[in-house]
């Protein structure tokens, strides 16, 4: 990732460790991650794994105990509290809670960033009403927060953060207390501001959903660290790590499936010459009739327990669950049939013929 | 008059009674603003310097969370003695509703002071955080978040302490504060007027149910749901 040329967010190196009952506890472990102007750049992993942590050094919410944070240019550990504050104007961030002033009318929250400004009153409500037609909430400006919907109040928090025209936004698990309707409405609200102002934006998640639907990038965490990252249709359609697999799996419902088959007693019992399997389909793939071949050429009964197809922008990634029956040797063919049209083919057990002969290229 | 029949003592110190109103109100309000201002900065001091807060320091959050604690220990009524001489350095004299000033403010603040953290530790901490990432400082932070979006509870904790004040000012009656703890004492207790200690202690009683209800209002209008 060192080919960016002047990224917009640059850290370098950077670590944060807590002290927990006297032992060092790394919650970002040397962290290195440039994200580049005008993208949409996602982090996902499960809660502990230290991407809040992680995005909290950007606006040096969280001040790292190592390494370089270099925003816009700026070296910002450098930087002297009152140039700091400065900055961090320049840096939005929306969060899970929302988090806006519950004493303060939709407007006056979205005019909160301002009132440090030198501007007039008019001029500085005039932009904040602005900022709430942008996010569709013009109507609501003499309400008070506690009378918002969830997705209305992220759009107050959205408006505040855009109020100092940034150039970038920081969403920490912004659509995580949200239904699946109104997470879409505000991711598409997101893209919408990456798109018309060019606004950076970097969100953290655990939902698969919010990468797949607006990012360009992302990075997966684990323990501190990033384990794999890049472009979103790349990593996902070819998960190197078991964590990105897991997401990849839990996303297209796969994670599900493959439990209710684990479960059903009668899946469990095969009879000779069954055997399940779990294929995936990548690109081209997914577009060839690749399953009425195995019946046709290898004489093999092929019975489709699950399937579903996934679309990550321009990538399809198939994922089909199957029991094949036949004999010994034709399964093997068939097997490396599907191998040879880059079908990622997986041994499910069952209780019989589980592990009894070889099927020697299943990966 | 139906003051002379149920209030006869009463009706024969009326004019000291009357003025016992009104040294208790002169103590009670300006107790109140000194002990007010004293106690909101000093409970903002232990919010924004315990561990975790927007300036943190634990030598100035130990100090004064200790002195806090001290100064909660003891008891009003031997704190009125043992603040004599203070209250003769900083007012001139020992007797009267300006002396009691001193002690008052030195007995309520402490507790006011806790009130006001209490009060502000109920904002969402993520709240704050929010404002420090809009760029606030730390003058902003307590201007705009704290006091604003802890006003209610502001409010309440005011009610509670003015009415704690209330009761100490007829403790200070025990001085010769004024006031009509000391028409109560002096008078009603000592003379066996018991028609005087319950005029004293209904007037109060009115004075108690006003602020409340005052506060309670006050409140309300600064929640908004």
């Amino acid at each position: 990732m060192t080919d960016l040329q002047n990224p917009i967010v640059d850290l370098h190196d950077v670590s944060v460790t807590f002290q927990s009952n006297g032992k060092p506890l790394h919650a970002v472990d040397k962290v290195n991650l440039q994200i580049k102007q005008g993208d949409i750049y996602g982090i996902i992993g499960y809660s502990g794994a230290g991407k809040s942590t992680l995005v909290r050094t950007i606006n040096l919410l969280q001040k790292p105990t190592a390494g370089k944070v270099t925003v816009s240019g700026k070296d910002l550990l450098q930087l002297s509290s009152s140039e700091l504050r400065k900055a961090r104007k320049k840096i939005g961030m929306i969060f899970q809670h929302f988090n806006l002033l519950n004493s303060r009318t939709v407007l006056n929250n979205v005019e909160y960033p301002l009132l440090s400004q030198r501007i007039s009153k008019v001029k500085r409500q005039a932009k904040a009403k602005h900022l709430l037609e942008v996010v569709g909430l013009a109507e609501f400006e003499h309400s008070y927060p506690e009378q918002l919907s969830g997705g209305q109040k992220q759009r107050v928090a959205i408006a505040r953060a855009l109020a100092n025209d940034p150039d970038i936004l920081v969403s920490d698990e912004a659509t995580s207390a949200l239904d699946p309707k109104t997470t879409d409405d505000i991711l598409d609200l997101l893209k919408h501001l990456n798109e018309t102002l060019g606004l950076t934006i970097v969100l953290i998640t655990h939902e698969m959903q919010v990468i797949k639907s607006i990012c360009h990038h992302v990075a997966v965490m684990d323990d501190g660290k990033i384990i794999e990252r890049g472009e979103v249709a790349e990593v996902f359609s070819n998960p190197q790590q078991a964590l990105t697999q897991n997401f990849v799996d839990s996303s297209a419902n796969v994670t599900g499936a493959l439990e209710q088959i684990k479960a059903d007693p009668d899946l469990q019992d095969l009879a000779e010459g069954e055997r399940i399997l779990y294929l995936k389909f990548r690109n081209k793939a997914t577009k060839e009739s690749l399953i009425s071949d195995l019946t046709e050429l290898y004489q093999l009964k092929a019975n489709i327990l699950f399937a579903n197809i996934e679309r990550i922008q321009t990538t399809s990634i198939g994922y089909l669950i199957i029991i094949l029956s036949g004999t010994p040797k034709r399964l093997a063919d068939g097997i490396n049939f599907l191998n040879r049209h880059g079908v990622r083919v997986q041994l499910l057990p069952g209780k019989k013929g589980a592990d009894n002969d070889a099927e020697a290229n299943i990966s | 008059m139906m003051l002379k029949q149920i209030f006869p003592n009463v009706a024969h110190i009326w004019p000291q009674f009357v003025q016992g109103i009104w040294d208790t109100i002169y103590m009670t309000v300006w107790s109140s603003v000194i002990a007010g201002v004293l106690g909101l900065v000093v409970g903002i001091i232990l919010v924004i310097t315990q561990e975790g807060g927007i300036a943190e320091d634990s030598y100035v959050y130990g100090l004064t969370d200790k002195v806090v604690n001290l100064l909660r220990s003891i008891p009003f009524i031997i704190l009125l003695a043992v603040m004599f001489p203070i209250t003769n350095f900083i007012v001139h004299t020992t007797v009267g509703t300006t002396a009691a000033l001193v002690p008052l403010v030195v007995g309520i603040f402490p507790f006011y002071a806790r009130q006001v953290q209490n009060a502000l530790l109920e904002i969402d901490p993520q709240v704050i955080e929010a404002a420090r990432s809009m760029g606030s400082g730390n003058l902003e932070i307590i201007f705009r978040i704290y006091l604003r979006e802890g006003l209610p509870d502001l409010i309440r904790a005011s009610i509670v302490t003015v009415i704690s004040l209330i009761g100490l000012t007829t403790m200070a009656g025990a001085i010769g504060s004024g006031g009509l703890g000391d028409v109560a004492i002096s008078i009603g207790y000592a003379r066996y007027q018991n028609d005087v200690t319950i005029a004293a202690m209904l007037v109060i009683l009115l004075m108690v149910f006003l602020v409340q209800f005052l506060g309670d209002w006050l409140a309300r209008k600064t929640v908004h749901l």
